[in-house]
């Protein structure tokens, strides 16, 4: 593993997309087939201790984004919605609330132990009526087209192995007028905060992940896979690539997360 | 960029959040006002605050209110104006008036806006139930029963204290007029105000009059 932290490229053309068969796991060039397996046994290891350990890394304020997330997604009571890597399900369930019993919300995962979690953990808050889970791969969404009404993926993205074919197929599964959200990690656009951000994230988390979860490397790859996403502009040319309109993102907390909103034309 | 720049994004959102939190808690301790809340379920407020800047939409629904800072669709009732304007709204007795007379802008329909201010200003919050679930059932109803005791003996002693001070400083210190004899000086003012406009109406009228027949009223001129 390099010790050097290389910087996401501004392009298009992002280093962290398939460049023939490899590509990026943290720092690591890998093959792009073992990428998911990586990723998969990433969340495996720390599925029953995520919810206490996003709670903790982001100080709680993970629930301020998605909140935000939510605000702009429009959603109303009678929606469809489909909620990618949705983990232990915290947008699912405020979603399940807003679009009642004449909506719908599919949390979809890749991971089959987050699905157990988020599902057990939606089930013990009453939320049965109006979910469906479905262990979905985000490059090859196995629903119809024209599905949904919004589409939400927070903190998954940069997991994916080819993001452009995940948010063609996003597009593909939206309705016309439709909304993708994408909630992730991206770069932050000051200095100072930067560089605070930095050594947080690869001194301070793994040491939490390792005192917490008893697991350090999984948290050392949260940090690498942060920095290799593509920043907020490479991320809104790719979904104008892939055929959103109207893209736009919001920077929150100075740039360490962003919200990134498209429509299907 | 300043530490609050950086931020504004998540304070805001944040800020929201604990207040949307709070009511609901509130909203939780008196079912009834929740009950009267769903007559409005659905309906969307904007409240769009000049100063600060600040805009916050307001939907209830089937088991709490929502507080969004951004809302994505259409609007019901959009209200702007002052926060001092928003409290005088909140706290008056006659919600129709005070939108009426005061200098907030409404878009929208107001019955909704003069309802939910009406069902959020009989919000009755019962302290009994988190006081049972915190000190169990009988210390907890002796407790809520002492508070709303002191509560009611509080509102009272405060209607009298405002009474007695109102007598002291109108009566004893001859420091303000009463009040008839401020509401007859201000009515008296409006009416010669108004009276005032009327008469330079009728001046500007008559000069009017005058600019466009300026031969046929002057006097001859002498030669």
């Amino acid at each position: 593993m390099s010790d050097s932290k290389p910087e996401p490229s501004n392009s298009n053309d992002s280093s962290d997309q398939p460049q023939g068969d490899s590509t990026h796991f943290g720092f690591k060039t890998v093959a792009s087939d073992s990428k998911a397996f990586m990723v998969a046994g990433v969340f495996h290891s720390v599925a029953a201790k995520y919810d206490v350990m996003n709670d903790l890394m982001s100080a709680g304020i993970h629930r301020i984004w998605k909140r935000f997330t939510i605000e702009l997604s429009g959603v109303r009571p009678g929606h469809k919605v489909l909620d990618i890597a949705g983990g232990t399900g915290d947008l699912a369930a405020k979603f399940s609330r807003i679009v009642g019993p004449k909506g719908r919300v599919v949390l979809a995962d890749i991971n089959a132990s987050m699905l157990s979690v988020g599902r057990d953990k939606l089930t013990d808050l009453g939320l049965v009526d109006n979910i469906d889970y479905s262990q979905a791969n985000a490059e090859a969404l196995p629903f119809a087209d024209n599905s949904f009404d919004c589409i939400t993926i927070a903190f998954g993205l940069r997991n994916v192995t080819d993001k452009d074919l995940a948010l063609r197929s996003m597009l593909r599964v939206l309705k016309p007028g439709g909304r993708l959200l994408v909630l992730e990690f991206s770069k932050p656009r000051n200095e100072l905060l930067s560089k605070i951000y930095d050594g947080y994230s690869f001194n301070i988390l793994p040491k939490i992940g390792k005192l917490v979860a008893d697991d350090e490397e999984s948290y050392r790859y949260l940090a690498e896979s942060i920095r290799m996403h593509p920043d907020q502009d490479t991320l809104k040319g790719m979904m104008i690539d892939a055929g959103f309109a109207r893209c736009e993102y919001h920077n929150m907390t100075g740039g360490i997360v962003a919200v990134h909103k498209g429509l299907k034309p | 960029m300043s530490p609050a720049a950086i931020f504004s994004n998540t304070l805001h959102t944040a800020a929201i959040a604990a207040l949307e939190s709070l009511i609901n808690q509130a909203l939780k301790l008196d079912l009834s006002t929740l009950a009267r809340l769903q007559q409005l379920q659905g309906h969307v407020f904007a409240l769009h605050c000049t100063a600060p800047l600040l805009s916050l939409y307001l939907i209830p629904t089937d088991a709490e209110v929502r507080l969004c800072g951004q809302h994505e669709g259409d609007c019901d009732t959009t209200l702007s104006g002052s926060a001092s304007e928003f409290l005088k709204l909140a706290t008056a007795a006659d919600p129709a008036s005070a939108l009426i007379n005061g200098e907030l802008t409404l878009q929208g329909n107001s019955q909704s806006l003069i309802e939910l201010q009406k069902i959020l200003k009989q919000l009755d919050v019962d302290w009994e139930l988190p006081l049972t679930h915190l000190f169990g059932d009988i210390v907890g109803h002796a407790i809520s029963k002492d508070l709303r005791r002191g509560f009611a003996f509080g509102l009272q002693a405060l209607k009298g204290f405002k009474r007695q001070m109102d007598e002291f400083i109108v009566e004893e210190s001859d420091l303000l007029p009463a009040r008839w004899q401020a509401d007859k000086l201000f009515n008296d003012v409006d009416h010669l105000a108004m009276r005032t406009e009327r008469f330079e109406a009728r001046l500007q009228q008559l000069q009017s009059q005058l600019n466009q027949q300026p031969q046929a009223i002057l006097p001859p001129t002498r030669t």
